[in-house]
């Protein structure tokens, strides 16, 4: 669907290198980097806003590399939703090209946004405005859609709002989108793919579940840095997390995935548990602690798996936590987050 | 202390109002309904005002032509000469205006290049509305460029690359977008350059003495009949582009106050 061949694209001192990209259609792939590491400039790139030193951009196969923006047929959503102040809600759903009322029509019944179709920008929400400008990049019927951190400024209940409505926009339209994200966890959860981007440079393209089970360097390896994300796999109705078996909160149907599970969720314990709510509790071995502002960072391996519990200074000094010393550790199958 | 402070600054303040405002309110009240009725019939007052009128407006209207794609170039390209070119079109601020007028007259005289291009279209400068209507656009177009430049720099490109995305080209996105989106400072440059055109003396004294303006008229007035002749004139001007100005600020206020920018 889109294919990028060497390419090189220049802004200022900033060089963006993307050697080699594809993406499937109906595909939604995120790309993953800190701020400065040309997560922009490569949509703007894919946009067309920015000129193009070397390579190609390939559109279902027709090079649209030296194509102004307004050919393409490539939707952008940035941060803010920059709908055009000037222009009721229905006038900047119908502001693009390709955009008709009946499609229109249709896509605010299905979307329940009827009732805001006379209002100006100035009268909506924060949330209401983002959804707006997502649904008038949708309008415009295009080939693929890319976001620049759309959820960045929104409260979580508008997040979960704005992740349901690109489920529905994915579910209705099977739109291909490429997400640009500093979230990992936003990246897992919406994504078939990730893209790691590294000063200007697409480090690499893989599902989360091989991300997460093998991270190519310790620059992604950071990403993971704040929360547990666990590789894994189904062997008939169990899950083995790096070999060690564990419960989950509910059926998964899939081969390989990742799950998520907050260090402040993970309990520690000198002695085996006994009989509780907590389905899992296995024992593992201390390899670090990582004195915090606030808490404690222990840093722990079971088997092949690794898993960060924060824990007090209290429980720290009492359970004598230090390199080697081996734990039981325990948490809820609920406190295992799925990404579904 | 504070209320030291309190007195010096009041005033100041007050001296500031007998100084800048008072002269004006003053005309105002100098000269009788009667006399100013009569300067209401002088036909060749009338004319000048016309003259006046025509020529600011055909001055606005040709800023507006030439000044919107250059204020857009300024606030969107970011050239070597773009610093030069940005103080060289400031200059008619500073300027003496009579020295604008040389100025005009030398580089649109019959003489010059641009004389004998004009030429060619029919067009004359010296002792001609056409004169009066490049001096007066040389003087006020700043006012003009400097504004709706200022507006299209602080309104994000992301506006312009949005409506690219969504399939619009330049043309549109530059009337559907850029210009509604900057009307305010549109709006507000016109009123202030034809506001400057208007009242614009000495470029258009040097240019042309006739077809005679309205500033020029109370000019010449009072040097051949002495200021008693020319208060109602100078009153029935204050009036008239006051009046005008105000109404042209107070639309354009409301008009700013209705629509605020949102991301």
């Amino acid at each position: 669907m889109l294919k990028i061949e060497d390419l090189k694209v220049r802004k200022g001192d900033f060089l963006l290198e993307i050697p080699e990209f594809e993406m499937e259609t109906h595909e939604m792939i995120s790309i993953l980097g800190p701020s400065g590491s040309g997560k922009t400039t490569f949509l703007e790139a894919i946009m067309g806003f920015l000129k193009v030193q070397s390579g190609k951009i390939y559109l279902y196969g027709n090079d649209i590399t030296h194509l102004p923006p307004w050919e393409r047929n490539i939707a952008i959503v940035y941060q803010s939703p920059y709908l055009f102040p000037h222009l009721t809600v229905k006038k900047n759903l119908l502001f693009g090209s390709r955009a008709c009322e009946m499609f229109v029509n249709n896509l605010t019944e299905k979307l329940k946004i009827s009732d805001l179709l006379e209002r100006y920008p100035h009268q909506l929400s924060a949330g209401q405005k983002q959804r707006i400008s997502i649904i008038r990049a949708i309008a415009t019927r295009p080939l693929l859609l890319l976001m620049d951190e759309p959820f960045n400024f929104l409260d979580p209940h508008n997040k979960e709002d704005l992740r349901e409505l690109i489920r529905e926009i994915r579910e209705f339209f099977l739109l291909p989108i490429i997400l640009v994200t500093h979230d990992l966890e936003e990246a897992i959860y919406y994504s078939d793919r990730i893209g790691i981007l590294e000063k200007g440079k697409l480090k690499s393209l893989s599902k989360p579940y091989d991300l997460i089970k093998s991270p190519p360097d310790d620059f992604v390896a950071s990403f993971l840095g704040k929360a547990n994300f666990i590789p894994v796999e189904k062997r008939g109705e169990r899950y083995f997390a790096n070999g060690v078996e564990i419960f989950l909160p509910q059926r998964v149907d899939k081969e390989s995935f990742v799950v998520m599970l907050r260090p402040q969720d993970v309990i520690l314990s000198e002695t085996e548990p006994p009989r509780s709510s907590a389905r899992n509790h296995f024992k593992a071995k201390v390899l670090d602690v990582v004195a915090g502002s606030k808490v404690n960072e222990v840093k722990l391996e079971a088997g092949n798996l690794k898993i960060s519990a924060y824990v007090t200074d209290a429980s720290k000094d009492e359970l004598q936590l230090a390199p080697g010393k081996e734990v039981y550790v325990i948490f809820k199958a609920t406190a295992l987050h799925t990404f579904d | 202390m504070r209320k030291g402070f309190d007195i010096v600054i009041g005033f100041l303040s007050l001296i500031g109002i007998i100084f800048f405002v008072l002269p004006g309110l003053y005309l105002l009240f100098s000269t009788s309904p009667v006399s100013l009725f009569n300067a209401l019939k002088d036909q060749e007052f009338l004319k000048a005002v016309w003259v006046s009128f025509l020529s600011a407006t055909l001055a606005t209207l040709l800023i507006l032509l030439l000044g919107t794609p250059l204020a857009y170039v300024l606030s969107r390209k970011s050239t070597p000469l773009k610093g030069v070119v940005e103080n060289l079109l400031e200059l008619p601020v500073a300027i003496p205006h009579s020295v604008a007028g040389v100025a005009v007259l030398s580089f649109f005289g019959k003489t010059s290049f641009m004389g004998k291009f004009l030429n060619l279209l029919g067009l004359e400068v010296y002792g001609t509305l056409t004169g009066i209507v490049i001096a007066m656009a040389f003087v006020s177009a700043p006012y003009f460029i400097g504004n709706l430049k200022e507006g299209l720099r602080q309104l994000p490109q992301e506006y312009e690359k949005i409506s690219y995305s969504l399939g619009r080209g330049k043309f549109y996105t530059f009337f559907k977008v850029l210009l509604p989106m900057t009307k305010g400072h549109l709006l507000k440059g016109l009123i202030l350059s034809w506001g400057r055109a208007v009242s614009e003396f000495g470029a258009v004294m040097v240019v042309a003495f006739f077809p005679m303006s309205s500033t020029v008229f109370v000019y010449e007035r009072l040097e051949s009949m002495g200021i008693k002749v020319t208060l109602p004139y100078a009153v029935f001007l204050f009036l008239i582009t006051g009046m005008v100005f105000l109404i042209l600020r107070v639309s354009w206020g409301r008009y700013a106050e209705n629509r605020g920018f949102e991301g």
